[in-house]
């Protein structure tokens, strides 16, 4: 399998973060512990409680899986949840119903597959997430995962940065198109090459959504790679010393480099930089380069870029044909293609996997791409790396799964977060209304005139649906013991970095679905020939949208 | 002007091991809001929400919750999100079988 | 007040002088001063060492001025969730500071072996806290993780890390 596999101090690591956590629940119980000093203990162990249960957030370090992982999750779901995880924007996976007693076991059967639920909660470095294409896109400057690794390994029980002001998310792109969303994360980098060519990193700091949402800055144009985790020291030092711990929502970096000023920001940062020992380069580099033998290519069979078989197949079969059109990712090596397996069925809980879903998808990674599976933060799978001969084959094993749907990138390929449904923060339901949403679009002729068109809907101001880069974004709030939701337009996560702008009033529940509806109607009306949504709305302004929603109002 | 009404509260938090709702109770907890001690102002509210903290290895996070009474004189929850906590997610083919509480109340009804 | 040092109870060897005490003379033996008295505590011909209370929102420029001149700093922790002193104490190691580094407040035992790797040579907790943790706990935790993904953590090749020993010459 071609991903970085534990050697014995990583399998020591997660077994002692495992029976750490059995101690600490058996202190919770006893007492000897106070709910506050477990809580943050719990977080960093993924585990939150929710409305109607705890619910545990399991890493999936930059998206990537095996077939032997997937299953595992799928048994875990069987054994100890309701049959069922969700995918999260975040790349990980959370399971809905575990129940405290029960944790510390199915810790252990993630550590017996090199899994873990290490700090995906909690005011630390959370999961490095990345492109899910990463190793295989063909516009990709470099493979970003061994630096994601060696982030993941860098930023585990950190003494020193473990209790910081607030959380702390890192993403990483390979490519100059940023599937990473890396300018709306605390530290974003972008793989560069320096003047000489050499490998570096481009670094962004202060991207963020939630209640203040903010565009990262650039605070390094280049940083050679052997310095990167001196250098992340830096900043979160930096961080850990002035980051605000008054106030719970002003706590995040991006607030800090907002109130000093880039420039102050960057003087801080340069100087801790300079003034702490320097850190070795040589090893970060020997480190990378073991973990790089990893991410080796796989044993790709030497084939022509244009595939008979899946050219017979897309001329003869128009459904597999749609799907084709819009479920594949231009792979860099002749002959493949990624495939999205999207998780967005029509009139269902975007990002829910059962355990049959699982199953049926590590067995095709199996057959068909290596043995390999990635989450997205679009809260989808992909298989990266499947023979174009293959594909046929492989969409009609994903159709007997229920697992075909061509939407990818599509008005019903829609994130949610899970919303009041589950969430204790939550002021609104989300789901209910992707399920609306996506009912209403359920035509595929309809979905594929509209084109690509991303909608992402939070249940809360805290944006874990990341409403505010959505082409459209809605926001659930509460209005007078009511679920109200606001609509903003024109948001983008990639390297074109937009944040939604506000629409104008909120609608209730019933009239949310229509006023998207209204939306995408007048976008059709006034779009250019083979304009996306997004280009309309840049080209016009979100304005254009207000007069065909407000209207009737 | 007339001072607000107070709203009657019961105290809400989750079950320490299973995480699942449970209420106060004149004698422990339930998952059954219909069980529930009410507090008719705001001295007997916080003298409840003080004996729920007293039991940690029992109940995570207690906090009071605004209910208005049935026909019967039964507790229910004001908010939707209260509501929910009794029912459960609103969506969900995927959901098994559904929470206690609301197992509960229905074996009740 | 206990002192827990490497995981172990033990006693404490400094009186701790608070800025309510301000105009009193101060004892003899090992005395730790709020910052504002520090100079003054300095300039008297005393029996017993100096150490300084910096609580914990220091101005960092006041940090390298204490380098040298006292034999153990204290650095509070309002609350265990506020981490800002384990930077403090990182950033006195790496301005040169070679005394007693102290932590000072309700840290829980799962946090002793962080403040150890940051530079802090003991931990302070206050009665009633030491009361539901006792030094057991912070033996007990302090070993359960053999080593460190991290370089350069203090002190100086106490804990092996995972990387140094993954590329260890030979």
């Amino acid at each position: 399998m071609y991903m970085y596999r534990y050697d014995e101090f990583d399998r020591q690591m997660v077994r002692a973060r495992v029976a750490e956590f059995r101690s600490q629940i058996e202190r919770r119980i006893s007492g000897a512990l106070t709910e506050d000093e477990f809580k943050p203990l719990r977080l960093m162990n993924g585990l939150y409680l929710q409305l109607h249960a705890y619910m545990l957030r399991v890493a999936i370090p930059y998206g990537q899986l095996s077939s032997r992982q997937l299953r595992t999750l799928a048994d875990i779901a069987d054994k100890y949840d309701r049959g069922y995880g969700h995918l999260t924007t975040r790349q990980n996976i959370q399971y809905n119903w575990p129940k405290l007693s029960e944790v510390a076991d199915i810790l252990d059967d993630l550590a017996g597959v090199e899994m873990h639920a290490i700090q995906t909660s909690g005011n630390c470095i959370r999961n490095v997430t990345s492109d899910p294409f990463a190793g295989v896109a063909a516009d990709e400057l470099e493979d970003p995962r061994p630096t994601a690794e060696l982030m993941r390994q860098w930023s585990t029980f950190h003494p020193e940065f473990s209790f910081l002001p607030r959380k702390f998310k890192i993403a990483i792109t390979g490519s100059p198109n940023d599937r990473a969303a890396v300018f709306f994360h605390d530290i974003g980098l972008r793989m560069v090459r320096g003047a000489n060519g050499a490998p570096g990193y481009e670094v962004i700091v202060g991207g963020g959504q939630g209640r203040t949402p903010m565009i990262g800055k650039v605070v390094r144009d280049y940083l050679p790679r052997g310095e990167l985790l001196g250098y992340l020291e830096a900043i979160m030092r930096v961080y850990n010393l002035h980051g605000r711990r008054d106030n719970k929502y002003k706590a995040r970096i991006k607030i800090l480099v907002h109130e000093l000023g880039l420039e102050q920001f960057k003087a801080e940062v340069e100087a801790e930089y300079t003034r702490k020992p320097q850190t070795d380069v040589a090893l970060s580099e020997a480190e990378l380069a073991r973990i790089s033998a990893y991410f080796a290519l796989p044993d790709y069979d030497a084939l022509p870029e244009r595939s008979e078989t899946f050219e017979t197949a897309r001329a003869s079969d128009p459904a597999f044909a749609q799907w084709a059109g819009r479920n594949l990712f231009t792979h860099k090596q002749p002959g493949y293609a990624a495939v999205t397996i999207t998780v967005k069925r029509v009139s269902g809980e975007p990002g829910d996997v059962t355990s049959h879903d699982m199953r049926a998808v590590a067995d095709l990674a199996d057959t068909y791409s290596f043995g390999g599976i990635r989450v997205t933060h679009e809260q989808n799978l992909v298989l990266a790396d499947v023979r174009k001969d293959d594909l046929y084959d492989l969409w009609k094993g994903l159709v007997v799964a229920g697992l075909a749907d061509a939407n990818k990138g599509l008005i019903s390929d829609i994130i949610a977060c899970p919303g009041m449904d589950y969430c204790a923060l939550a002021t609104a339901r989300s789901i209910p209304i992707a399920q609306a949403i996506s009912t209403r679009f359920a035509d595929t002729r309809r979905q594929e005139e509209i084109g690509p068109l991303a909608i992402k809907i939070s249940g809360c101001i805290n944006a874990c649906g990341h409403h505010h880069v959505g082409h459209i974004g809605i926001l659930g709030l509460e209005k007078a013991g009511e679920e109200f939701y606001q609509i903003t337009l024109g948001g983008d996560a990639t390297q074109t970095a937009a944040i939604g702008e506000r629409a104008g009033p909120g609608f209730s529940a019933d009239g949310v679905t229509d006023a998207i509806e209204r939306i995408v109607e007048h976008y059709l009306d006034v779009r250019d020939d083979g304009e996306t949504f997004l280009e309309t709305c840049r080209r016009l302004g979100p304005e254009t949208f207000k007069e065909a929603l407000y209207a009737d109002h | 002007m007339p001072k607000k009404p107070f709203v009657p509260k019961v105290v809400s938090a989750n079950e320490l091991h299973s995480g699942e709702t449970i209420y106060l109770t004149a004698s422990g907890w339930s998952p059954d809001i219909a069980a529930a001690v009410i507090g008719f102002n705001a001295v007997a509210a916080e003298g409840l929400l003080q004996r729920a903290l007293t039991e940690p290895h029992l109940a995570v996070g207690p906090y009071l919750i605004d209910v208005a009474l049935s026909d019967d004189g039964h507790p229910e929850p004001v908010r939707l999100r209260e509501r929910m906590r009794i029912n459960g997610p609103s969506v969900g083919a995927l959901n098994g079988p559904p929470p206690v509480s609301a197992r509960s109340r229905s074996a009740a009804a | 007040m206990p002192i827990i040092r490497h995981g172990s109870a033990v006693a404490d060897d400094w009186t701790l002088i608070g800025p309510e005490d301000a105009d009193a003379a101060l004892s003899d033996g090992d005395v730790i001063v709020p910052l504002a008295r520090l100079d003054d505590a300095l300039a008297v011909e005393r029996n017993g060492r100096v150490g300084v209370d910096i609580g914990n929102d220091a101005d960092t420029g006041t940090l390298q001025g204490l380098v040298g001149r006292v034999d153990l700093i204290q650095i509070d922790f309002p609350s265990f969730a506020d981490g800002r002193g384990f930077s403090l104490a990182k950033r006195l190691r790496n301005l040169g500071f070679e005394g007693v580094l102290r932590a000072h407040g309700p840290l829980i035992a799962d946090q002793a072996a962080f403040a150890e790797s940051c530079g802090f040579d003991e931990i302070a907790i206050d009665d009633l806290h030491a009361a539901r943790q006792a030094a057991e706990h912070f033996a007990e935790i302090r070993s359960v993780f053999a080593t460190t993904y991290q370089e350069g953590l203090e002190p100086a090749g106490a804990k092996r890390s995972i990387l140094s020993a993954r590329h260890a010459a030979g």
